[in-house]
């Protein structure tokens, strides 16, 4: 199966840091990655260097064998949701997608539909985002990502700030996406909410992926989070 | 490069700064203008008064373009914009037309403004050509400032430093410089401002408006191509 995304040798540094460390990694279309790790681990770096905003220090990404950058349609490729509390405060959320719409070159109709999709109603969606509560603000980042209809879709902590009801439609939403065919790759701590979710995990350490498996792979049916616990402290050359 | 150029213009509308500004720019440029002949019978030169609003079109200008840029930087609106256009040339240069867009017209505001008010005064006793030249003067300083400004924000990415640097910039270093050395300060931005609005001195030389177009056109092509190299070469936060 051809990959959609594929990333080779990787490597990020910010100065003395390395965030990322030679990471390489394939992913297929139709599938829920589920990208997990500890603070600092990398998986932020990652996702920003995938969607452009970061540029590798060495390696390449590429998204349907294309660098991001030089897509024709980026929209209608890859979707990103990051960091949903830096919005422009002044801006109403219609506006703030609305904006997006044009640069993206999509129907001004796209912009409620998204906002129908994120569950963002009319009313609220005209207040100016500084008004918004971090759980809005998350949806509205989350139908910025959705605008292009996009095949590849990148999402870093998207459970954050969302109540119950948004949560549930973002685990239907993950399915739902990947059953039609799209890439899914979600950075979460929320393993409990997500797992369930995910045909496959990606482990992150100290910005070297360290494990990728199937879900089953990993937990072997038992606890995830405390499989996950004594994969990163065997690796860490600890005992649990 | 349409699309993004709307998105911008349409950014630029929404961001709630541009409108302010320019409100304010014109309060002060009929104040400045009005206040010493109403209040205190003072009836300054006609072309000083003009030369005045053209700087404070040319700052406003600047504010306007660096506030846009270093504010989308600071709010995330250039990371959501690249998110959906990654080519980082293709947004900036927009963002820098919007820019200059917005300044020629801050600047052509400006000199509609002076001329208006000295005409009310009964004072603009200046020939035709002299007054549309110092307008067009005008609107060109201020949309080429605005394009520095713009880059200006791209380098420093920070609304605050941006705005205190142009501000000390415009009114601190430059008059300073020009009590040094007049010869030095027309080769700077404000002293090619001065060119383009046909100042005159009867003390020191002052290049003629073409030269101090393309002074300012120089310092803002620099600029433009410092804020390319940042933004292609920076992380977007």
């Amino acid at each position: 199966m051809k990959a959609a995304v594929q990333v080779r040798g990787l490597t990020k540094r910010y100065r003395a840091v390395t965030a990322l460390d030679e990471v390489s990694l394939e992913l297929t279309a139709g599938r829920v990655y589920l990208l997990v790790g500890p603070n600092g681990a990398g998986k932020t770096t990652l996702l920003r260097v995938l969607a452009g905003l970061a540029r590798p220090t060495r390696g390449s990404v590429s998204i349907y064998g294309r660098p991001f950058s030089s897509l024709q349609r980026p929209a209608h490729v890859l979707g990103a949701c990051l960091d949903p509390i830096r919005l422009p405060a002044l801006r109403s959320g219609r506006q703030h997608l609305a904006c997006l719409a044009t640069a993206a070159g999509l129907p001004r109709q796209r912009v409620d539909e998204v906002l129908d999709m994120a569950g963002l109603p009319a009313k609220v969606a005209s207040r100016r985002a500084g008004t918004y509560s971090l759980g809005t603000r998350q949806r509205l980042t989350l139908a910025a990502a959705l605008l292009g209809d996009p095949q590849v879709i990148v999402l870093d902590e998207p459970t954050t700030g969302l109540d119950v009801h948004g949560v549930a439609w973002l685990r239907r939403q993950l399915r739902d996406w990947a059953g039609a065919g799209r890439t899914v790759l979600v950075a979460s701590h929320s393993l409990t909410e997500l797992a369930a979710m995910a045909d496959r995990l990606l482990v992150l350490d100290r910005g070297r992926l360290i494990r990728e498996a199937a879900r089953g792979e990993l937990d072997h049916g038992a606890d995830l989070q405390t499989a996950l616990f004594e994969l990163l402290t065997a690796q860490e050359g600890r005992q649990p | 490069m349409t699309r993004v150029l709307a998105a911008q213009a349409r950014i630029a509308a929404t961001t709630r700064i541009a409108v302010p500004g320019v409100l304010a720019m014109a309060a002060f440029v009929v104040l400045t203008s009005l206040t010493p002949a109403v209040l205190f019978g003072q009836h300054r030169d006609p072309h000083t008064v003009l030369e005045g609003a053209a700087t404070v079109a040319a700052v406003t200008a600047m504010l306007l373009g660096a506030l846009q840029t270093a504010g989308d930087l600071q709010n995330g609106m250039s990371r959501a914009l690249l998110l959906v256009e990654p080519r980082r040339l293709r947004v900036l240069g927009a963002q820098l037309l919007v820019s200059l867009s917005l300044g020629a017209g801050v600047g052509a505001a400006a000199a509609l403004l002076a001329d208006s008010t000295q005409a009310a005064l009964g004072r603009l006793d200046l020939p035709a050509a002299s007054i549309a030249s110092a307008g067009l003067g005008t609107a060109v300083a201020a949309s080429l400032c605005g394009l520095l400004g713009a880059a200006a924000g791209v380098v420093l990415r920070n609304a605050a430093l941006a705005a205190c640097v142009i501000l000390l910039w415009s009114y601190a270093l430059e008059p300073f410089i020009s009590t040094l050395s007049y010869s030095v300060y027309i080769y700077l931005p404000g002293g090619a401002r001065e060119s383009l609005v046909h100042h005159v001195s009867a003390h020191h030389h002052i290049p003629p408006p073409l030269a101090g177009g393309l002074i300012l056109a120089g310092f803002a092509s620099a600029a433009a191509m410092a804020a390319a190299l940042t933004f292609t070469r920076r992380d977007v936060a």
